[in-house]
Parts: structure tokens; sequence; C-alpha cells
């Protein structure tokens, strides 16, 4: 032989790589004992051996069971059901259903048709199923709330305290262009007592989250304390002052 | 010669088990008639049911001696209206109550064998399972991984105006 070395060995690195690339970290291993094994036996060309064996490790690799494959990464049979079955399975649910799964992880995503979430859009879409379909998102995440008013998910961090502007007006949450929807205050809690009028301002919303911490676990909705307050000034005209004070609570019946 | 109804077929699971069954029970999956039809000798020659192990196709074939009965699926079965509703009867609900793993089994081997009816229930068992429940009760049930980042759920939720930031 008179090839210098890195002539001679640059096929075998090569087919080292391959077989590096084809199957698990034994392989290499394997790979360089049987390329010894060849400069071992004269006569016979080294990286001959090395193909017909790398030949024959494809083969066995192509045989065995494509599940073999999926077994290993440990992946739920679900998804590792042919496209045509999770199309059925697809066309069984209704949309908010099928939005559900579609957004379970990016498999799912991208295998399912997801312009059926056309249909959950505001406006043109069925807004019942919208607003259900948004509501289970609003239980997986506890950082946002389902506006039932606006059909919106919002920050639970953007409703401020339970006051009227301008008191309230920094942090409060509105709705539908800006404005605020007079519809999510509850008439009863606007107050007039001895003259007075409170700045005081229970809304829907309030409600809403202060009801979704105590049905769910710590970290949804808020807090029922931050519902209290306690106000005084001056009565209109009088020489009185008004002390008011609200302490909401949750009765269980 | 036995009559059709007495016939019997063997059929051979992946596991080299061989189950001996009526013809007409064989015959509710499509695959197994048609081999039966090819080979025009039922009975004598066992039919390889290649990609179903024994205890799946002993499942699936308990499913096809219940309904063996049953009417064949007219055109108006496959209509889109079908499709949309997840009404099981009470049988094969109680027929479908077994492991997330065998119930995939038989969904599988209802597909490999054509048996619509079967491949139906399946699919509206797993649907059943997903009705009403958020994406996490989903990945609950199934055990999937969520490997969206938070940035690109909040990107979703954007795209399809379900979020806004107010």
């Amino acid at each position: 032989m008179d090839y210098p070395l890195p002539v001679l060995l640059a096929p075998h690195i090569c087919l080292l790589l391959i077989a590096a690339s084809l199957h698990e970290a034994f392989f290499p291993i394997a790979a360089a004992s049987m390329l010894a094994a060849s400069y071992a036996s004269p006569g016979t060309k080294p990286h001959a051996i090395m193909h017909s064996w790398i030949k024959k490790r494809y083969k066995a690799i192509c045989s065995r069971p494509v599940r073999y494959y999926f077994a290993r990464t440990q992946a739920h049979p679900l998804l590792e059901l042919p496209q045509e079955l999770v199309d059925m399975i697809y066309q069984h649910l209704d949309v908010k259903d099928a939005a559900c799964l579609s957004l379970c992880n990016k498999n799912l995503y991208w295998r399912l048709d997801t312009t059926r979430h056309q249909d959950l859009r505001i406006g043109t879409g069925d807004q019942v199923q919208r607003k259900d379909f948004l509501a289970r998102l609003a239980r997986d995440n506890p950082k946002v709330f389902l506006c039932r008013d606006c059909s919106y998910l919002h920050l639970v961090a953007k409703v401020g305290p339970p006051l009227s502007p301008p008191f309230g007006l920094e942090n409060r949450l509105t709705c539908n262009n800006g404005l605020l929807n007079p519809r999510d205050e509850l008439p009863y809690c606007c107050f007039r007592l001895y003259d007075s009028y409170s700045n005081y301002r229970l809304a829907y919303n309030h409600i809403q989250l202060a009801m979704a911490r105590n049905h769910r676990r710590q970290g949804h909705g808020i807090s029922i304390d931050k519902l209290s307050l306690t106000e005084v000034h001056r009565a209109w005209r009088s020489k009185f002052w008004v002390l008011f004070d609200a302490e909401p609570e949750v009765i269980n019946h | 010669m036995a009559s059709e109804a007495e016939q019997t077929v063997k059929l051979v699971s992946s596991d080299n088990v061989e189950i001996v069954t009526e013809r007409k029970v064989a015959e509710r999956s499509m695959l197994i008639k048609n081999m039966i039809e090819d080979l025009g000798a039922p009975g004598e020659e066992p039919i390889p049911i290649m990609n179903v192990s024994e205890a799946v196709l002993r499942k699936v074939l308990e499913w096809c001696t219940h309904h063996k009965n049953d009417p064949a699926p007219s055109q108006d079965d496959d209509a889109d209206s079908r499709k949309k509703t997840t009404d099981i009867e009470d049988w094969d609900q109680k027929f479908m109550q077994v492991d997330q793993e065998m119930l995939f089994e038989i969904i599988l081997a209802a597909n490999y064998m054509d048996i619509k009816a079967l491949l139906d229930v399946g699919c509206k068992t797993v649907a059943n399972m997903i009705k009403g429940k958020s994406p996490e009760e989903i990945r609950k049930t199934f055990n999937i991984q969520n490997d969206f980042t938070p940035e690109e759920e909040d990107q979703i939720r954007r795209e399809n105006e379900w979020a806004e930031d107010r």
C-alpha cells in the first residue's frame, strides 16, 4: 500500500460517520472494531467489509417494525395514530372541543385542521361555542379570564379595585373600545347614604374573579380581600362625616 | 360441505396464535371477507392477521360476535351528520371500557381489518374522552406533553382574536 495514511483512512472515517448517524452509541464502537478487524485480515479491502456490514445493519433496522421507534419516544398512542384516524376523531368533535384538542401540543396543532378555528371568531363565528371555549382556556391559565360582555380573554392584572373614576380609573378594565359598559356595574352597588355618594363600584368582573378564586385553586382570580374598602367622607351640605365600610364575603350554602 | 352459516375460519394473530371463529363473525371485517373470497376455501387455510396481537384480535372478535347480525351499513350512515354525534350503544360503551392502550389498539385493528362500525365506535369513544375538557385537561387524560412555549400560546391566542392585552 503506497497511499499515505490520511488518504487511506478518509473513506473509513466517512463510513464511521454514516454508522454513527444510523444508530445508537454502540454502533460506531462496533464499526471501529470491524475496521480494526479488516486491517488484521490482509487481502480483503477494509471498506468493502465495512460497506457490507453497514448494509446488513441497515437492512436489520429497516426490517424492524416501525412501532419500535415510537415506543422508544414513549409518545401516547393518540399521537401515533395515522392521520386519517386522527381526522376521524376530529370530525366527531364540535368546534370548541376540536380547538381544545388542537392546542394540546405542536404535533396535534400541525396535524389537525385549524381552519376550523375560524368558526370561533368574534362576530362571524358561533358565539356560544366561543365563550365556552374561552372559558376553558381561562381554566388553564390563571393570568387571564373570560369577559362575558365582550367575549375576549382579558388579563386579570388589568382589573383594578372596585372604585369609580377617577379613584379607580388607573388599571381599570375597560371593554367596548375603552368605554366602560354600564352593564358591568351592578346597579345596587351605587350607594346614596345620608346625602353621600360612595365611590365603591363593584363590577361583574370583580365578583367573577373572586368566585374563581373561591372555586378553583390558589392563583386564579382575585382575593376577596381586594374588594374590601373603608371610606370616610363628609356628607354634602352637612356637618356629618360618613363612614362607608365594604367587607364582601362568599357565603357557601 | 358445511353451509355458509356453519363454516368456520382460522385466523392467525401477529404472535402466531390460531383462533377459530364463525365465518359470519369474521366477515364483519372486510379484510377477512375479501381474503376468504380470494382464497375460496374457508376453514382450510389459516388467514394471517399480521398487525393484530391475540389479545386485541379476541377483543375485536368479541365485538364482531355481538354485532354479527347487524345490517350492513347503508350509504346514509356515511353522511356528515352522523359524524357529529357521539352516541354509543350501551353494550359498545361497556365493551370500550378498557385501558387506553387497548382502546387505541382496537382502533388500529379495526382500521387494519376494515371494520367501519367498530372503528366508528372507537373514534367516538376517544371523542367522548375529549369532550368538555380544556387543553390542559386533555393533556392530563392522554398524558401528552405541552411543547408550546408561553409566547407561542400567546401568539395563537392573538392570531385567532381570542385574547386582548387589556
